[in-house]
């Protein structure tokens, strides 16, 4: 063993000693975080899942939407029919899925 | 495949009761890690670097101890911290609340410990009282490895100094 050597395990010993922490009220603290954390985690999940549920419902909406006012009568051309009846029709039907139908784990 | 590789392999798969004892096993040098460091605010970043861990628990991938992954976390926290909050002198402050005061031999060397930059600190904590070598503590503190010797042997010098004026007082 080097002098160095010898120096260091004396060092070692000296700076460990210099005393210790409780263990269980700082676990306990811990163990409180990490459950809040994980409930804030699913919560977060929960509210991405809703987005994109009512994100798609609504752009599925929108396309019908722009489909169906295309398919206009001829003499109309291809100006956008934005208020015949079967886009209202689409548009109330899309408004249904997305409040009533999104998954049960986004509510 | 040693006990300590098992529980974190299951913590890294969501086991909360497996990193629960994870924490129960290396909370200790964890915290009398960053104690050395920033003695008033330890607890704080202590705790910040289980849940960090607990977030980044896919991210351990058996290269090496459960331990040193946890001191590289608690190093980068530290630092973060320190860069927040910059302290002239973080270490001279008293030890926080419920810490054991420290032995009467080791006082001089607690105020040597202090007067070294943070790098050489945490170099001497890791090498000398956690018994990491020079390696290992050179990947927790992402040093090159000349540079972590040249911090150790500086640390060395300074807290041989303080043990022999302890001696000769």
């Amino acid at each position: 063993m080097t002098p160095d050597d010898e120096l260091d395990h004396r060092l070692g010993a000296l700076l460990r000693s210099d005393g210790g922490l409780e263990e269980q009220p700082f676990v306990s603290q811990l163990t409180q975080r990490l459950i809040a954390e994980e409930r804030l985690a699913r919560a977060r999940r929960a509210a991405w899942l809703r987005f994109a549920t009512e994100a798609s419902a609504s752009a599925a909406i929108l396309c019908a939407f722009v489909l169906l006012g295309r398919l206009g009568p001829l003499s109309a051309g291809s100006a956008f029919q934005a208020l015949s009846p079967a886009t209202a029709a689409i548009l109330l039907l899309g408004l249904w899925f997305a409040v009533e139908l999104r998954p049960a784990a986004g509510r | 495949m040693d006990a300590d590789t098992e529980t974190a392999r299951r913590a890294a798969g969501g086991d909360m009761a497996a990193f629960t004892a994870l924490v129960r096993l290396h909370q200790a040098p964890v915290r009398r890690f960053l104690r050395r460091l920033s003695p008033q605010d330890c607890e704080d970043i202590a705790q910040d670097v289980f849940i960090k861990a607990w977030r980044l628990r896919t991210g351990w991938r058996e290269q090496g101890p459960y331990g040193a992954w946890l001191m590289r976390i608690a190093w980068t926290s530290f630092l973060s911290h320190h860069r927040r909050h910059r302290q002239p002198d973080t270490a001279a402050h008293p030890a926080p609340e419920g810490a054991w005061p420290p032995a009467e031999g080791s006082i001089d060397l607690a105020r040597a410990m202090a007067g070294l930059d943070p790098k050489a600190r945490a170099a001497a904590e890791l090498c000398f009282a956690q018994g990491y070598s020079h390696g290992e503590a050179a990947d927790i503190l992402a040093l090159p490895l000349g540079t972590l010797k040249s911090l150790v042997a500086r640390a060395r010098v300074q807290l041989a100094a303080a043990l022999e004026k302890t001696h000769d007082a």
